[in-house]
């Protein structure tokens, strides 16, 4: 047996306010987006105000009904906010300076709760080629890095990576890209008529596209925290 | 060498019973050794629109607790000489399936020198569908030309390529078959149903017939006669092209396109 230090993925949820129903919401957001994908997916809570009186053992139990597992809280912590974590039995993690140049607290007014993910450090670059067409109730996952689908993506089918996504086919099912909080993730595909598209997080549906580009070839991304489309090939 | 095929489609009322019926006694009347399997415990169907409901005195589930034999059981069709049926129990629901037990009357049957064994399994995804698919050499998805249908044999599809048994051993995948069937050329022209290429499209499955929406399938069934028996019947016409692909045999599509009446025909009822 060895112990070593190693990095992982985390999602990591942003607190600014006491109210914590909010937490509740944004947790509830992201697991209507891809149930299986986010049951039982480990979080890290991070607090950016040492005044804020917050309940521990209340936030652990909100992230436990969501469906995710409390790993522990990080941030800005004021030393009765740390007494508290301790008497809870909760863990306090320090992000690394690596991770602190890529955070981007998102700015969503109704919201004070943003999802953002800790940047991970992948060993080598690799891409998750999935051949074939992917059907209803399918789910293909490419962890940290890019899934190529050689195929149609079926209505009823979803594919998810933590990098870009491209769809060497007709993308009818659900398409998330940047699973991670990559904004600058995209999607690529030979014809749009998905039933929801995201990256890093924000989504929207298919009713919610501009119907020029239904059907046609497509990459999906964000720009200032908004979905955008535009034709392939031609920018 | 025995193949099991399994007739599927995720949506019920779709024609799975009928076509196992017809497709099985196709088979039978080329000779082979044929048995089909009625898969929907609680549900049975399959004896009545093979007309042998009266003649039902143990089934598969009997078979698989070991209350009865599989010679017992298996009823011998009276019109098509090698064709039996292996009934459901109507008392008992799904979970009496165990994979242990149908796998043992799987190898029994092929054991026993049957050449095709034809799974009608129920509707849905649940237990009862999954033993039904679960030993599959092939797959005959039936649809119908309807978004719904399409959608959830899209799911049966991806289903029988990750919890079959075929891809769990990782041998070569179970090969799938499409049936599109209740299809109405007509209607097709007048975009009020999908057409062969908008569910190719959608699924991409290799075609093994078009069975047109014939007032002769509900009369075969009431009658309990498989509806290829009737070769008057276009749709009894086209099953036995689905058969004769199965089997290796060339067949042009036949009943696909709309084509008007003229007077004369009209006239004359041709």
């Amino acid at each position: 047996m060895t112990l070593k230090s190693l990095n992982f993925p985390l999602l990591v949820l942003t607190i600014e306010s006491e109210t914590l129903s909010l937490l509740a919401d944004e947790l509830n957001k992201k697991r209507i987006m891809a149930p299986d994908f986010f049951l039982h997916a480990p979080v890290v809570i991070k607090v950016i105000n040492g005044s804020l009186n917050l309940d521990f053992s209340q936030i652990r139990k909100i992230v436990i009904e969501q469906g995710f597992i409390l790993v522990g809280i990080s941030g800005e912590l004021s030393e009765t906010q740390k007494e508290m974590l301790h008497a809870e039995q909760i863990a306090i993690l320090r992000g690394s300076k690596r991770q602190g140049s890529k955070e981007v607290v998102v700015e969503d007014k109704p919201v004070e709760n943003v999802v953002e993910t800790a940047s991970f450090i992948a060993n080598e670059v690799k891409t998750k080629i999935f051949k074939g067409r992917v059907r209803s109730g399918q789910q293909i996952y490419a962890k940290e890095c890019d899934l190529v689908i050689n195929g149609d993506v079926g209505a009823g089918a979803e594919v998810i990576a933590d990098g870009n996504i491209h769809i060497y086919g007709v993308l009818r099912g659900k398409a998330l890209a940047g699973a991670m909080g990559d904004q600058n993730a995209s999607i690529f595909c030979q014809a749009l008529s998905p039933e929801l598209v995201s990256i890093a997080g924000v989504y929207k549906l298919s009713d919610d596209l501009p119907p020029e580009y239904a059907g046609k070839s497509s990459m999906v991304s964000l720009k200032d925290e908004q979905i955008v489309l535009d034709s392939l090939g031609q920018i | 060498m025995a193949k099991v095929i399994v007739v599927t489609s995720g949506k019920g009322g779709v024609g799975k019973t009928t076509s196992s019926a017809a497709i099985g006694t196709g088979l039978a009347l080329t000779g082979a050794k044929t048995v089909v399997i009625d898969f929907d415990i609680g549900l049975r169907n399959l004896d009545l629109i093979m007309g042998c409901e009266r003649r039902v005195v143990y089934d598969l589930i009997n078979v698989i607790n070991g209350e009865a034999n599989l010679q017992q059981a298996l009823v011998k069709d009276k019109r098509t000489p090698g064709l039996y049926i292996l009934p459901a129990s109507q008392t008992r629901n799904k979970d009496a399936l165990s994979k242990e037990g149908v796998e043992k009357v799987i190898n029994d049957l092929k054991a026993d020198g049957f050449e095709y064994i034809i799974c009608d399994s129920p509707a849905g995804i649940e237990q009862g569908a999954m033993m039904a698919l679960y030993f599959a050499d092939e797959a005959i998805v039936t649809t119908n030309p309807e978004v719904s249908s399409v959608r959830d044999s899209d799911r049966i599809t991806g289903m029988l390529s990750s919890k079959s048994k075929r891809s769990e051993m990782q041998l070569n995948p179970v090969k799938v078959h499409l049936l599109i069937t209740r299809y109405c050329p007509e209607r097709v022209e007048k975009e009020e149903m999908l057409s062969i290429e908008d569910i190719d499209d959608l699924l991409g499955i290799d075609l093994l017939g078009v069975i047109p929406e014939s007032q002769d399938v509900l009369s075969a069934s009431n009658l309990g006669e498989p509806v290829i028996l009737n070769q008057d019947s276009d749709a009894g016409k086209a099953y036995q092209d689905a058969v004769d692909r199965l089997i290796g045999i060339e067949r042009e599509l036949r009943f696909v396109k709309f084509e008007k009446k003229g007077f004369l025909s009209r006239l004359f009822g041709a």
